[in-house]
């Protein structure tokens, strides 16, 4: 963990902590039919995670009242509500009964009911999902990496000056994407939000321009989640896919 | 699992549809050269949902002009061209040649460029250009292009031919540099790992298929955005093929064969395929009013289908016997089918960037189109650590030896 003193505009010292963790940007398929919690927490399970953020773009979802969470879904879709996530970006941590999801999002039903501002529990992706996010290892299942690729940042007050770069260079990173943890989400709900793009700064972006993700409670005392974008690492698969977030 | 109104906003490609919309952003193939005589051809074109006829204008200019028809024709109709006559206030799409298929470009503004690949850029002795006619919506035809699963069993052979007798046929050569016929491969490695990259262009599709002593058979394909696939057919020739909708429940495959180092063989190439079609509409003479010359027989003994040597009959069952449209609320994709997934976002995030205004977002929109090259595309069998370099050196090594400029 490390700290750095920035000069402000205001002439003022600013104190920003950073620390590297194990983690990587990811893209997979999530898997469609379950309910979405439950295809969430294979991927975890899959990638080895303990705590994700992820973004679900354009995805067909599917709300079949009268199925309880643990039975298939039928052969064909019948007059149910349906729709479609447009977008919608989750902060996903394991959590002593499986996992914790906390999420914001805009999506919309076929039908045009339902229109309420948290997004159904029990709803099925109706075919499987491309997804994107950021990844921190379980230490207990995974060896650590020889060269983490995940940062987290805490600043006392951001200011005009300080940039992605800033914050890379204390991580011994030449070049970075970050994003703003948010602490506007409620707690294992996934609200119906227009956030910002989900799309990472680069090193020159001042922090304070920077898009928010919904923090989970676990990372709530962190403000930004920063990416390596290092050309010279070794994992240069998660270097292209952190190019692409 | 979608429902009905979101499989229709997919599939359905008249005026004012969102698909449609998308597809009118690009260029589309519309006729042969082979279908044109003379100087001042008059050809009836069935294209995304309109009746129209390619002929010269006024200027000069090739173009394509809606015809005067009637509800009840049939989905490919061609009328004599004596008979033919234009709906003076229609549209009139500005049309170009290439490689033998005239492209029309139906949508508003200036057409974009069209990107600068092997099938564009190989001089015209080396570009063979071929149509068939499905019965069924363009997009079932384009996803079962873009699934690098079902060639291990819908084009299953029981036996291998002699690579030497391959000439113009897909599958049939051997894979790569070893002496290993492509068939047996897919036949003996039929569930491969499958890697999407979004790129300028669409997606980058590579199959692996890990084979014995460490070696993994690694095979690129492609989709161009919005409906064309390019795909290795032999180590000399790629198939660039797009799926062009007649109209909602019909969809012709125009493919340009582009060869690497020799000329092609146009005559025979021609001679190939137009023993399986019939003119002037280019329907497949093996079509559901005969179960597609199916042969149980021949079905125990040589091939998956019983449908007899060539792939595209295989893929004409597959996609028609899905129904017109296929109906994707009785639907089940799983992982493996990431390319459908892939691509459905693509499509997805293209409609929704038409509807709000966002042109700029759709894939070969902006003014570096032409730069685009490639792309690759090829099977190559390497050691299996190293597979994408070797995959990528493979391809390096055609184009090195190739008479035209085909780097990349």
């Amino acid at each position: 963990m490390r700290e750095t003193v920035v000069h402000g505009q205001d002439g003022r010292k600013y104190t920003a902590v950073v620390t590297a963790i194990g983690g990587c940007a990811f893209e997979d398929i999530l898997d469609g039919y379950f309910p979405v919690r439950e295809s969430v927490r294979q991927l975890m399970v899959r990638q080895c995670f303990t705590t994700m953020w992820i973004t679900v773009r354009h995805a067909p979802v599917i709300k079949i009242s009268a199925l309880p969470s643990t039975v298939p879904v039928p052969l064909f879709l019948p007059e149910t509500h349906s729709g479609m996530i447009d977008r919608m970006v989750l902060s996903v941590e394991k959590s002593a009964d499986g996992i914790a999801i906390t999420g914001w999002g805009t999506w919309f039903w076929a039908d045009g009911r339902e229109d309420v501002g948290v997004f159904p529990p029990l709803a099925r992706l109706g075919e499987p999902a491309f997804v994107q996010g950021i990844g921190i290892f379980d230490v207990n299942a995974v060896e650590p990496p020889h060269r983490t690729s995940v940062g987290l940042a805490r600043i006392d007050r951001a200011p005009f000056d300080l940039s992605v770069g800033d914050l890379a260079r204390q991580l011994d990173w030449c070049d970075a994407r970050a994003w703003r943890l948010s602490d506007t989400g409620e707690a294992g709900v996934v609200t119906a939000q227009s956030g910002p793009e989900p799309i990472g700064a680069n090193a020159s972006t001042a922090l304070s321009l920077c898009p928010a993700l919904p923090a989970s409670q676990r990372w709530k005392d962190w403000d930004y989640v920063l990416i390596d974008l290092s050309p010279d690492q070794a994992n240069t698969k998660s270097l292209k896919v952190a190019q692409r977030l | 699992m979608i429902t009905q109104k979101l499989n229709d906003q997919m599939t359905r490609i008249g005026p004012g549809t969102a698909a449609g919309e998308v597809l009118r952003r690009y260029w589309q193939p519309a006729a042969l050269t082979d279908e044109t005589k003379g100087d001042n051809p008059i050809v009836p074109v069935n294209l995304l949902g309109e009746r129209l006829v390619l002929l010269r204008g006024a200027n000069g200019d090739l173009a394509l002009k809606t015809r005067v028809s009637s509800p009840d024709e049939p989905a490919v109709y061609h009328p004599d061209a004596n008979t033919i006559k234009i709906v003076q206030e229609g549209p009139s799409y500005p049309v170009v040649e290439k490689k033998g298929i005239y492209f029309a470009y139906m949508g508003p503004g200036e057409p974009p460029e069209f990107a600068n690949f092997d099938c564009f850029r190989a001089p015209d002795s080396h570009v063979f250009a071929f149509k068939g006619l499905w019965a069924c919506n363009w997009l079932q035809a384009l996803e079962v292009g873009i699934d690098p699963s079902h060639a291990s069993f819908l084009h299953r052979f029981l036996q291998d031919e002699d690579p030497a007798d391959s000439y113009g046929k897909q599958f049939r050569d051997k894979a790569g540099e070893m002496n290993i016929p492509m068939t047996q491969i897919l036949r003996e490695y039929p569930r491969p790992d499958i890697e999407v990259e979004e790129t300028e262009f669409g997606l980058q599709i590579t199959a692996l298929r890990h084979m014995k002593d460490d070696l993994t058979h690694v095979r690129v394909t492609n989709q161009i955005f919005p409906e064309a696939i390019c795909i290795p057919m032999s180590r000399e020739m790629t198939i660039t093929q797009w799926h062009v909708p007649v109209d909602d429940e019909n969809c012709y495959w125009f493919t340009l064969f582009t060869s690497f180092a020799n000329p092609v063989d146009k005559d025979l190439m021609r001679e190939q395929r137009l023993k399986e079609h019939r003119l002037p509409d280019y329907a497949p003479l093996k079509n559901r009013s005969n179960n597609y010359r199916y042969n149980p027989r021949e079905q125990a003994t040589l091939t998956y289908t019983g449908m007899g040597f060539d792939i595209n009959v295989h893929d004409q069952w597959a996609v028609e016997s899905m129904g017109r449209i296929q109906d994707r609320t009785r639907e089940h994709l799983g992982r493996g089918d990431v390319a459908i997934i892939r691509y459905r976002l693509m499509l997805r995030k293209a409609i929704k960037a038409l509807q709000t205004k966002k042109e700029d977002a759709l894939p070969m929109q902006d003014q570096n189109v032409f730069e685009l090259k490639g792309p690759l595309s090829n099977d190559a069998i390497t050691v299996t650590g190293n597979w994408r370099d070797a995959s990528r050196q493979a391809d390096c090594q055609r184009r090195s030896e190739c008479p035209w400029d085909a780097t990349v």
